[in-house]
Order: C-alpha cells, then structure tokens, then sequence
C-alpha cells in the first residue's frame, strides 16, 4: 500500500526549517552538520532540490562576469589643484546636544504613535462570508438571517441551536458548531487567521500548507492542507482530530513549548499554558490516552510510561516517536526498545547515536518509516535511498558529450567528447580501477563528440560519427594491445545523434542522426568488424536523431521516440520501431505515450524495456520526469513511476545493474535508481554537485559504475568539468 | 618631528594610516598613494554597480575627491580601508539617484540582450564564440544592473570580489544577516533573468 499525499505534506511541513538554510549552502558558508540536514532532505523535496539548483545557477552566472582587472590608473587633474587650493584639514565632528536628541526622539515618538492609532481606528474593509446553517448566529452585534460578512476583528457567536458557516477567503470553509464563539483576526491572502475560544469547528481546507490557522487559548491549529475538527472545552483545553492531511499544533509563544505534526486518523489535546502534546491515534485505548495524558501535562512520569508502553500497539508507533525525543534517559531507553520492536530502525542508529547529526540521514529514514506504519502501511514499500557516491581519480581534460567504454581488461577507454565551447577534442584517456586514476592514451583520427562507441566482440571499441564542425562519416577503432586508434570504412552519411547497437552476431547497427541541423536521417547501415566497412541495410520508417535503440532479447532492436522535423526545433515523436534482424529491415510497434528527445532507454532483466526522461522541445524546462516500459510481447507502451529529477541529454547515463535495478546517472544532480520490481525511482545517498548533462555511466567489472564529465548545469558555454565518480549500490 | 621629514616617509610603502596622517599635516599631494592603492578596486567596484566604463570612471573620480575632501573626517578610530569602503559604498548607491540616470534595466532591454545561444550540435564556429562570450557577459551584467543598488552591492561585494559576510555587513553598515538575506533575494531574482542563458544546444 502507498499513500503518495502523506509524504508530499510531511515534505511542505520540513522544509520550513530547510528553506533558510539553502542560500548559506549554495554559497559555501553552511557549517557540516547542516549541510548534512539539507543532503538528507533535498532527494525527498523536489520544491528544495529546485530552489536550491536556482540559486547555484544565479550564482554560477554571476561569477563569470568578470570585472575589469587592467584599469589604466589616470592620475587625476583635480588632486593637483585641491591639494594646492585646499589642504583637508582635521575636522571637529559636529554632535549634537544631547537635550536636542532627545527632543528630535520624543517627536518623531508622538508621531508615529498618533498614526498607529489612527492607522488602527481605520475600518478595515476586508472580511469573510458568512452563511447561516440553522438557529440564531451572531457576527458582531447583528443576527444572522441569511448570509452576511464577517469583518477583522469581530466576533461570531452560535448558542446551543445556531449553526453557521465561514468561508475561509478563497481556500476553504469552516464550519461551527453549536455554543461556539470565533473571532476573525487576520484575513490576508497568506494569512487567514481565526481564533476559537470556545466550541468545536470543522475546518476544510484545499491551498498550500501554512495559510489557515486557528489560536486556540492553549495553541495554535496550523493547516497543511487538510480537515479537521478542533474543540475547546471551558478550562480553555483543545483537542484536534485529523480527518485528512496534515495539521500541526504549536504552543502559542512559537519559541517555547513544542510542536506536534498530526497526520490523518491521529489526535493530539493542547493545554494553556503548556501547549499541545504527543499525537495519538483515536483508536489508541483509554489506558494508553490516558497515560498520555498523564505524561504530556501532568508529570505523569515512569508509572504512566509503564502503562503506555504495555498498551501500545503498532500503530502506535508514532506517538513513541514522538515520545522518544521529548523524554529523557532511562525512560527513552524503554520507549526505544518498543519503539524498535515495532519498526526496527534502520542498522547502525543506536539508542545512543539516534541523535547525533551524522546520523541524522537514518533518522530521517526511521521516522518516515514510523509515519508509513502508523497510517497502516508497511515499510518494505517505503522508497529508500540505495547505494552511494564517491569521487574517484580525475579526468585529465574536461569532457561532456564523450564515450567511456569498458575494455575487456576492466579498464575503460575514455574518448573524445567536448571540452567547453573550444569544439571537439581527439584525446583520450584510459581509467584505471586498480589505481582509480586516469591517464592520457593515444589520439583519435579526427576530434570526435556525440560519437557512439561500441565494444566489439574481438575487444576492439568502434568509434562511429559524432562532431567536429559538422557531422562525421568516419569511423575508427581503439585497439587496446597496441593503444591507437585506426581509421576504419565510412559511413555513407555524416551522423551525429546516431545510435549503435552491438547486435549478437558481433555487427554493429548504426540507427538515424542528423547529418547537420537540417537533415535528420531515416537510413541505418551495418558495421561488419571482419571488413571493417558499413553496408546499408532497410531504412527506418521515420528520420529520427536523439533517439534511443535497445536490443531486444529475441534479437530485434527497439527504436524509440526522438527528434524528427527538418527545422532546428526537432520535433519529438512518439513513434517507435523494431529492426527485424533477420530481414534486415524496420517494422512498426506500438507508439510511446509522451513523445521523447533525448531520453534514454535500458533493457530490463525481465526483457521489456524502460525509456525514461527526455525533453519535449529543446528546452531544460520541458525536461521530462515521465518514464514508461515496453513488452516485446505486447508491443505496448506503459507509464510506471516518475523520476524524481526531470532529466534529458542522458542518452549514455543509464543503465541495467547487476542487481536487477536500473541507474540513472546524469541530467541531475543526484543519481537515481529504479527498481522494476517496485516501479518506483529513488534517490541514491550523495549527489554529483550538480546537474550534468551529456555524463557518461560504465558498468565495471566489480560491479560498481564509474560516471564521469558531462556539462554542469547553469553554466553557459557548456563547460564540462574533470569530476569521477564511483556509485556502488 | 621636522616637517621636513615626511616626504622622505611618504615615499616609502607605508600604512595608510600613517599617509593619511602625512596628508593632513599638509603634504596633500601624498593622497596619490592612496589613490593608486585603491584606484583598481574602487574602479571594479564603480563598474560593477553601473555596468559603463566612461560613467565607472566618473564615479570613480567622485569617490576620490569626496574621500579627498572628507579625510579630516577619518579619525584613525578603524582602518582606513574599513573607512574608505564605507564611503566608497555609500557612494555607489547613491549614485543613481543622485544622477537620476536610470540603470535598472527593463525587461525588454534583457530580451534584446539575450545572447544567440541557439547553435547547433558543434556547428559552433570559433569566430562566433569570442562574440558569444562577450555577449553572454553582457547579459549576465544586465541581469545583475537590474536589481536594485543595495541588492547589486551585496552581489558583487560577495560573488565577484569574495568579501566574507562579516566584511560586507562592515562596508555596508548592516547586519551579517541582512547580508545573507540580500544575498538570497538577489539570487533568486537574478535566476529568474538570466533563465535564458541555461546551457542548451
């Protein structure tokens, strides 16, 4: 079971402590531990991450301009002739009399509080409707017949028959009980703001977190977009009770006292002068509320927590999470130990290093854990980050849009690719695992990037196309006994935006392209290694570049989507097709549901086929989170999960595991995986930096995936930049 | 002391403290050490703020001779720098209105001013490429002339002289967390003009 609200509202409630802290991070002066918090947070708040990658944006922007550092220093005409005319001479400072000051300090007193008072005698015009429900309701002085509107600062009154009906501005709508008495205090865009002295209210509320609130005499109700009912008794108590949602209840004084984040189903009582307490859920039994009680406003101490901890149950969970932080040792030893037989915490958070900051990642991870099992789910179905990230050696020339493939000997030939806007490059560079390092190889033929590069069977890598000023016919490979590259046959057109498939029988298919801006090609052609010459073979039903081509386990290969118009705004299509090896031609399949540029597709263990990510125009901002899984059997497309981060430019960035999940690498910031099992996308621990576009991912030998270069994000001239990582999963 | 002794000094690198001492003893011309000093980072400054060489250089001038003009105010209670700043700050934004000359860039002067990013899979012409740069850097300084002075202020003081917060809190005479809260208007403003530029081809 997956309740997809109940962690975007948890997210809305978090990011208010994240929200100043994401500046200080982007510009490097945000201390460990709360760099920390924010890494934890960003890969569950999408609305953090975007706010975040703004910002590094602007900043990246502004610290390429650059400011003149050659100024000729012009010796100035007037200094000669102020030094001659007049000499600065040391100046008393005028101060004024302290009787002067005071009087200055009394007037502007006396004025500012003559307008605040007249500012305050002002009607304020705004106010919200009202709607009689049943009996005799009172806004201020007036009865209630049928509608009527309740200005800022007065009163509505309902007796034991009356009922009415608040139109809360545009958001929502509360409705009050019988013997209730509510005044209006704030009636703002972003403020809507009601107190409830006495009585019971339902509130229903459909707008962003944080707009509704209602002051009760012991807290305040705050709205995560929700429904709930809120009762005050005499003594001034409240109880609230969710109905959807979320809504947090505050201690009135917002610097004192706690803060109780109610999710739907649960409860949680509030007290004057001492704030609201732990969360419950109503199905809790009334020995347990009870011993709450006891504990949250009455001192109630080791004896009640006895008799809690006996009654608690499962669902539960949630109010010993709560309880956990907010009483002391021994006692939190105890609420621990139940806490974990009901939802063990994740491998490594101790009683004793549960509050520790670097732990605060599997903290996080325990407590959305004890939110899924309170609202009846089971945690095995919580997405979890999986694997990690770190920086391995360094690539000697920065490259986006390059190849890295794995030779047979575990190391990896890096090769071409572009280096900011100075064009193409023909080095190349071989990774080493043994020693994590990168060392410059031989050179190509001709500077190559958007290339394709394909291991053949004999372990030699075919370097196909690609750029230098305009697409490239040529093709050349690496050998790696002798370290060179060798020109081989060319292609009978340029193509950049091609893909190459190794076919089982040791050809290389080369699929589509664009000759040059205009020309988007149809045709594909064959890449025999014993000739070592191309041959064409049927053309694709529709000219496509940026496309992607998967082999199928029955040996076809899967064309998918891409960029087809002749114009330089290539229209994305959804169309797809199969090359049929063995008459060496194209026939339809069934369309893609989005149409996709850019994207990225990745044979699963089962045999179908995810095509992920993309753009719709040429645009970040049409980058696509969508993703969708082909059958061979049916031909079918299906939508599944979401990415996290939209992404595109990915096209060499995604692949299968040996674990059966698919990574996704670049276009993000952080690296996601996708498990097919589930259908879902997660997040995995640590991030590249930044987003980067045009990343290349390899499988090696060990398992682990060596993703290096792309272009950062936000940067213009597409500079690329020398960072490797490692992902283990 | 002689008076005869401090041109000997004046010659010599010393503090500005000590320069601006000799200077209000009467040697006046000594300010032209000062002026080579900071002349370099006043000018980046004065650029920074309104984005025109001839209208930088002018400003420039008018921090000297104000400074000039206001020495005997410095009473050696801070740094000479720390004090020098100040004024020079101050100075930058009240430039605009004092000259009524108006910096802040409209919206359509940004879209006129976006650069033609629009190239082609490595059909980007190295010819091209110097004007692109050029261009990209006027379009990021119209983003940043956009903003209003104090916004502009804490940017360049920040991201394009390295200023830690504490040092522009100083210069502009307000808190460090005011600091930090222009800081993040101003990106976030500057991110929604400069959206033009991401990285595309």
């Amino acid at each position: 079971m997956r309740l997809p609200k109940l962690t975007d509202l948890a997210l809305a409630w978090r990011c208010r402590r994240y929200r100043k802290l994401i500046w200080r991070y982007v510009d490097g002066v945000l201390d460990m531990e709360q760099r920390i918090l924010l890494n934890v947070h960003f890969p569950q708040c999408p609305r953090c991450q975007a706010e975040f990658e703004e910002l590094r944006f602007a900043r990246l922007q502004i610290s390429l301009l650059q400011l003149p550092n050659d100024a000729q220093i012009k010796f100035p005409q007037w200094l000669n002739e102020e030094a001659i005319s007049s000499q600065p001479r040391i100046q008393e400072k005028f101060a004024w009399p302290r009787w002067a000051v005071t009087a200055v300090a009394t007037a502007a007193l006396v004025l500012l509080a003559s307008t605040l008072a007249w500012y305050l005698r002002q009607p304020i015009p705004q106010g919200w409707q009202v709607t009689r429900l049943a009996g005799a309701p009172v806004v201020g002085t007036a009865t209630l017949v049928k509608n009527g509107e309740m200005k800022v600062g007065e009163w509505l009154e309902t007796n034991g028959l009356s009922r009415a009906l608040v139109q809360v501005g545009k958001i929502g709508h509360v409705e009050i009980e019988p013997g209730s008495r509510v005044q209006l205090l704030v009636a703002q865009n972003d403020n809507h703001r009601l107190s409830l002295v006495k009585g019971r209210m339902h509130a229903s509320i459909v707008a962003p977190p944080r707009l509704f609130f209602i002051e009760t005499p012991s807290a305040v109700a705050i709205d995560y977009g929700c429904a709930y009912t809120l009762e005050v008794d005499e003594s001034g108590a409240s109880t609230l009770q969710v109905t959807a949602g979320w809504v947090s209840l505050q201690a009135l004084d917002q610097n004192a006292g706690r803060e109780s984040l109610v999710p739907a189903g649960a409860m949680c009582n509030a007290q004057p002068k001492k704030g609201p307490g732990t969360p419950f859920f109503s199905d809790a039994s009334g020995k347990f509320r009870r011993a709450l009680d006891q504990l949250d406003f009455w001192d109630g101490g080791s004896a009640a927590l006895t008799i809690l901890l006996a009654e608690a149950h499962k669902r539960d969970s949630l109010t010993l999470f709560h309880l956990l932080s907010r009483v002391k040792l021994p006692e939190r030893e105890r609420v621990y130990v139940r806490l974990s037989a009901f939802v063990p915490p994740p491998a490594g958070l101790t009683l004793e290093s549960f509050l520790r900051p670097e732990n605060a990642e599997k903290f996080d991870e325990w407590r959305e854990q004890v939110e899924f099992v309170s609202v009846g789910g089971n945690p095995a179905d919580l997405p979890k980050t999986t694997g990690t990230l770190r920086l391995t050696g360094t690539l000697n020339v920065a490259r986006h849009s390059h190849s890295a493939t794995l030779l047979t000997d575990g190391r990896v030939l890096v090769a071409g690719g572009v280096e900011q806007d100075k064009g193409p490059l023909d080095s190349s560079e071989i990774y080493d695992p043994k020693t994590g390092q990168f060392t410059l190889a031989g050179r190509l033929t001709i500077k190559r990037g958007g290339h394709t590069a394909t291991r053949l069977t004999d372990g030699r890598v075919l370097l196909v196309g690609g750029g230098n000023l305009r697409g490239l016919a040529s093709a050349e490979t690496y050998d790696p006994a002798t370290g060179t590259f060798r020109a081989v046959g060319n292609m009978s057109v340029p193509r950049v935006g091609h893909r190459a498939t190794l076919l089982p029988d040791g050809k290389v298919l080369i699929t589509g392209g664009q000759q040059n801006d205009q020309n988007k090609l149809a045709s594909a052609e064959l890449f025999d290694p014993a000739t070592n010459s191309f041959a064409l073979v049927g053309s694709m039903q529709t000219p496509r570049t940026d496309h992607t081509a998967t082999l199928l386990k029955n040996g076809f290969v899967l064309i998918a989507a891409g960029g087809n118009s002749g114009s330089f705004d290539d229209g994305p299509i959804a169309s797809a097709e199969l090359y049929d090896p063995a008459k060496k031609s194209f026939i339809p399949t069934g369309a893609l549901n989005v149409p996709r540029y850019k994207h990225a597709a990745a044979l699963l263990p089962d045999g179908r086929v995810i095509v992920l990510g993309g753009t719709s125009i040429r645009l970040w901002e049409d980058r696509k989170a969508s993703a969708e899984i082909y059958d061979p059997a049916t031909g079918k497309f299906t939508t599944t999960g979401n990415l996290n981060t939209a992404r595109y430019k990915i096209r060499d960035a995604v692949l299968l595991l040996p674990n059966g999940k698919i990574l996704v690498a670049g276009g993000g910031a952080r690296p996601e995986i996708f498990d097919p099992a589930t259908g879902i996308f997660s997040s995995v621990s640590g991030g590249l930096g930044v987003a980067r576009q045009y990343a290349t991912a390899t499988l090696l030998p060990n398992g682990e995936v060596l993703i290096l270069g792309g272009y950062l994000y936000g940067l213009p001239n597409l500079t690329a930049d020398l960072s490797a990582w490692l992902y283990r999963p | 002391m002689t008076r005869f002794d401090k041109p000997t000094r004046a010659n010599q690198v010393g503090a500005d403290e000590e320069l601006v001492e000799i200077i209000l003893a009467g040697q006046g011309e000594v300010f032209a050490r000062l002026y080579e000093r900071y002349y370099l980072r006043t000018y980046r400054l004065a650029y920074g703020m309104t984005g025109q060489r001839e209208v930088a250089e002018d400003l420039t001038q008018e921090i000297f001779l104000r400074a000039y003009q206001k020495l005997g105010q410095f009473q050696g209670k801070s740094l000479f720098a720390t004090w020098f700043y100040r004024l020079t700050v101050n100075h930058c934004l009240q430039h605009r209105q004092r000259t009524h000359t108006n910096t802040e860039q409209t919206v359509d002067d940004l879209e006129q001013a976006i650069p033609p990013l629009r190239c082609a899979t490595f059909t980007m012409r190295e010819a091209e490429t110097a004007i692109m740069q050029q261009q990209t850097q006027e379009f990021i300084h119209k983003a940043l002339l956009s903003l209003k002075p104090d916004l502009r202020m804490v940017v360049i003081l920040r991201n394009l002289e390295g200023l830690s917060y504490e040092e522009i809190a100083e210069r502009m005479s307000c808190s460090v967390g005011t600091v930090g809260t222009r800081l993040h208007r101003a990106h976030k403003l500057l991110a929604q003009k400069l959206e033009k530029l991401r990285g595309e081809y």
